[in-house]
């Protein structure tokens, strides 16, 4: 289904529309927003790095009203259970029956935070939702409402007491995206939008209008999923993900799911952009995003310092761009 | 006194093995030492510290005061430390009766200008034991310092040293261990920040030196002591006296039930005993003083005036002319003593000559240590150009000096991305050829050419840069940083029609890729290449 010229301008208008609203929440952060964004667009579910206080919650919040999406929020601890997470059925004496007891996954924007404070098991228990986007209770399948979009977020500072998530669950989230302190002048905004007139810290979205349905979102996935992908440019994705492979100072490369990441995302800034087909700048834009998560720098890297994104960045300088 | 009563192994020491024979003398002595000697000084601390309050100084001020008056304690432990030598450790009541005898010891030169001696300890048996004072007292401290000044100095540093370590090895403790609340600050870190911390910290600073002059003062006194009974050995030959005392009573003892010839027996003794004792002492006596001078008092040390002789029978012996030294004299004055003879050698009186000199031991060692000498002077020049030649390069990076003369010039490539970006293989007419190729309707070729040639000249003529790993926007952005903005605007549209055309597949207006055609003359001029051509073909990548 080739996109026409109106659903390109009209998808593109809301996009732009959305992260408006979302900016008017959290100050700056633009690229964080875009990537968000980039993910909703191409159903992924986003992993969120970044030290605490720098408006991940906000973001989710905001990005949920736009739509009118529910949110949902699980503070992940040491014992949090499976069940905590899916939900469970329970005995009830009145009625004599079972009932279900839905968990805080069924809803449209699922905020995990500091999910590499759980164990294991229950990490993998949303992992698993995440990839099959419906829950099992008692023998029952339940289909969690679309569009669903799980926002993990982790700590880079504080390691201790943490279970940290395995390169095979990584490779779950479509994008990893680095939120980083804010410059001066987006903090200042940003302290005079929180602090005039209001009681309290508490969050506020208030700024931030409701634009479009959550259906509108699941049919924008759809014409994200349309967008032309050329052979030369698809070609550059698997390329470069190839490349991470046998990059010097790369322990371990990145899968298939690499290039499909990279091409997904790629698509989501087509889409954001207005355009119907992909650019090698899309997919390089989409790389480091789509990368960082699933390479491993090697120890002697690590101890110089030199983390994933900075091989990403010059994988990307290496890698001829196409040009025919 | 009876030097056969020492308790000590007396034999020719030195100075270090003295130390040693102190401290293990104070440590034998035990509690009959430390109780009395710490009892007196904490009696003083507590006086000192009562004093410094009604005077209304600050705490710390107790400590130079303390510190000045503890000669008056150590005269309790010397008293201690003599008895307990020549006999045994006195019991408590004498030792409480030898106090009264304290201010008699010269205490009044010691707490003023006498404090100030280096060999405090080593000095004080001549003062409290002999009771020598005055010029008999500095000659007598002549003699004995003649060899072991330097060590008793030693000792006293030492001391302080050791003093200075278990104040503030005290202190740190106290400071680390007592609860935050208390504020206390170890007398360590206020010194350093200058300030004299809390009254109780200097509380506890007082406390802790009394605690180590308790500890250590004892040990110190009984160094010196030992120190001076070493001397007195050396001089006076303390240790043939007690063996030749010990012969004579144990063949006493033997010849006892006979009791033949006693008397002769003992005389004979006392004979030897007499030579034994006074060679030595008058050889020293010589050394210490003038022969005309006989009335100094290197002839009191012949005659031991331990315990405690009065000064009056002091100066009465010093002024005696011994009679050892007569008969020492009488001996020399026998002719076999005065015999003369004249000898004649040769002395050769000129400057000694290298090269007959023989090689001596060591001078191959020597001319290694000279070859690595120069070795190093070499290698300290050559770090030395390095270095200079390191600065320099830091100043000309810095200033930018040679920029133009040595600049790099960057190696541009004929082929990129598959892309052939010389400039001879672009035609001579660009913007013809790209017009041709849109009349054929080839707009994908014709879009290709202009793209191609841009880039080309882009890279060969203004110098911009452009990496394999650049896309379109890459570039464009590139060009927008190096050229003029309407070279970088015009890049821009021909590269986002190229890249409609390219990855999208669909072909802009003609008309716009028409003026793209027409307005590339304007941005770029491609040059005269014949020169470079007629250099020959040169090799361009599949």
């Amino acid at each position: 289904m080739a996109l026409t010229e109106e659903q390109l301008s009209q998808s593109s208008r809301v996009l732009q529309a959305m992260r408006d609203q979302i900016a008017n929440a959290v100050v700056g952060q633009t690229a964080v927003i875009e990537q968000v964004l980039v993910a909703l667009i191409a159903a992924g579910h986003v992993l969120i790095e970044g030290v605490p206080g720098l408006g991940k919650t906000l973001l989710v919040r905001a990005l949920a009203k736009t739509f009118d999406g529910s949110f949902g929020r699980i503070q992940f601890t040491p014992d949090l259970m499976p069940s905590d997470v899916t939900g469970h059925t329970i005995y009830d004496p009145a009625s004599g029956q079972f009932s279900t007891r839905k968990g805080p996954v069924f809803t449209n924007l699922l905020l995990a935070d500091e999910i590499n404070r759980a164990p294991a098991k229950t990490q993998a228990a949303l992992l698993e939702v995440m990839q099959e986007g419906q829950v099992t209770i008692e023998g029952t399948p339940h289909i969690l409402p679309l569009p669903f979009m799980v926002l993990a977020t982790q700590n880079p500072v504080e390691q201790e007491g943490t279970y940290p998530l395995p390169e095979a669950q990584l490779d779950r989230f479509l994008l990893k995206v680095r939120i980083d302190y804010p410059a001066h002048a987006e903090e200042v905004a940003m302290t005079r939008a929180v602090t005039a007139g209001k009681v309290g810290d508490k969050l506020a979205v208030d700024a931030v209008q409701t634009l479009i349905k959550p259906a509108t979102i699941t049919g924008l996935q759809q014409y994200g999923a349309n967008v032309d992908v050329d052979e030369q440019v698809l070609d550059y994705a698997v390329r470069l993900a190839r490349k991470t492979r046998e990059f010097p100072g790369i322990a371990a490369g990145a899968g298939p799911r690499g290039a499909i990441a990279i091409v997904r995302a790629a698509r989501g800034y087509a889409l954001m952009a207005g355009r119907p087909y992909v650019t090698p700048d899309d997919v390089k834009r989409a790389a480091l995003p789509a990368l960082r998560h699933r390479i491993a720098a090697a120890p002697e890297l690590e101890i110089e310092g030199r983390g994933s994104d900075s091989l990403v960045l010059a994988l990307l300088e290496q890698v001829p761009a196409p040009r025919q | 006194m009876r030097i056969d009563g020492l308790t000590l192994d007396l034999r020719e020491r030195n100075a270090w093995e003295a130390f040693d024979l102190g401290v293990a003398l104070a440590r034998n002595t035990g509690a009959r030492l430390f109780v009395p000697f710490s009892a007196i000084f904490v009696l003083l601390a507590i006086v000192v510290q009562a004093i410094v309050f009604f005077l209304d100084l600050p705490v710390w001020a107790a400590l130079p005061l303390l510190w000045w008056f503890k000669p008056a304690a150590d005269r309790i432990a010397l008293s201690v430390l003599a008895q307990a030598v020549f006999s045994a450790a006195p019991p408590w009541r004498k030792t409480l009766d030898s106090l009264t005898t304290i201010p008699r010891t010269g205490l009044v030169a010691a707490l003023t200008y006498g404090r100030l001696d280096f060999a405090r300890s080593f000095h004080l048996p001549v003062r409290q034991l002999e009771g020598q004072t005055g010029k008999p007292g500095r000659e007598r401290l002549r003699v004995l310092d003649k060899k072991l000044r330097g060590h008793a100095v030693w000792l006293t540093l030492a001391v302080w040293l050791f003093i200075f370590v278990l104040i503030f090895g005290l202190n740190g403790l106290i400071g680390l261990l007592a609860p935050d609340d208390l504020h206390i600050e170890p007398l360590i870190f206020a010194f350093f920040r200058d300030t004299s911390g809390s009254v109780i910290s200097q509380y506890l600073t007082c406390a802790a030196y009394v605690v180590a002059e308790c500890v250590l003062e004892p040990f110190y006194v009984a160094s010196g002591f030992a120190l001076y009974l070493s001397r007195r050995t050396a001089l006076e030959g303390w240790d043939l006296e007690v063996a030749f005392k010990r012969m004579a009573a144990r063949i006493e003892e033997q010849t006892k039930p006979v009791t033949v010839l006693p008397g002769a027996l003992a005389l004979l003794l006392a004979g030897i005993l007499a030579i034994a004792c006074a060679l030595p002492s008058s050889s020293y006596a010589q050394e210490a003083q003038d022969e005309d001078e006989p009335d100094s008092a290197a002839t009191a040390q012949s005659d031991p005036v331990l315990p405690k002789p009065t000064p009056a029978q002091a100066a009465k012996e010093a002024k005696e002319p011994s009679k050892e030294k007569t008969a020492v004299r009488q001996v020399l004055a026998a002719p076999e003593f005065n015999e003369y003879a004249d000898e004649k050698v040769w002395r050769y009186t000129g400057k000694p000559s290298d090269p007959g000199k023989p090689p001596r031991f060591g001078d191959g060692f020597f001319r290694f240590m000279q070859f690595v000498g120069e070795l190093l002077r070499g290698g300290l020049w050559v770090i030395a150009i390095v270095v200079l030649a390191w600065l320099l390069y830091l100043l000309a990076t810095r200033f930018g000096w040679f920029k133009d003369n040595f600049r790099m010039h960057r190696v541009k490539p004929d082929a990129m991305f598959g892309l052939d970006l010389r400039p001879e293989s672009l035609p001579d007419d660009v913007p013809a050829a790209a017009r041709a190729l849109l009349a054929e309707g080839n707009m994908r070729g014709a879009l290709a050419l202009l793209y191609r040639a841009s880039l080309s000249l882009l890279i060969h003529e203004r110098d911009v840069e452009i990496a394999a790993g650049d896309t379109e926007g890459d570039c464009v952005r590139r060009v927008a940083r190096a050229g003029p903005p309407a070279t970088a605007a015009y890049f821009e549209q021909l590269a986002a029609a190229w890249s409609l055309i390219a990855y999208a597949g669909r072909k802009p207006e003609n008309a716009e890729v028409a003026r793209l055609i027409d307005t590339w003359a304007t941005h770029f001029t491609v040059p005269d290449t014949e020169g470079a051509s007629g250099a020959g073909p040169r090799a361009v990548p599949a």
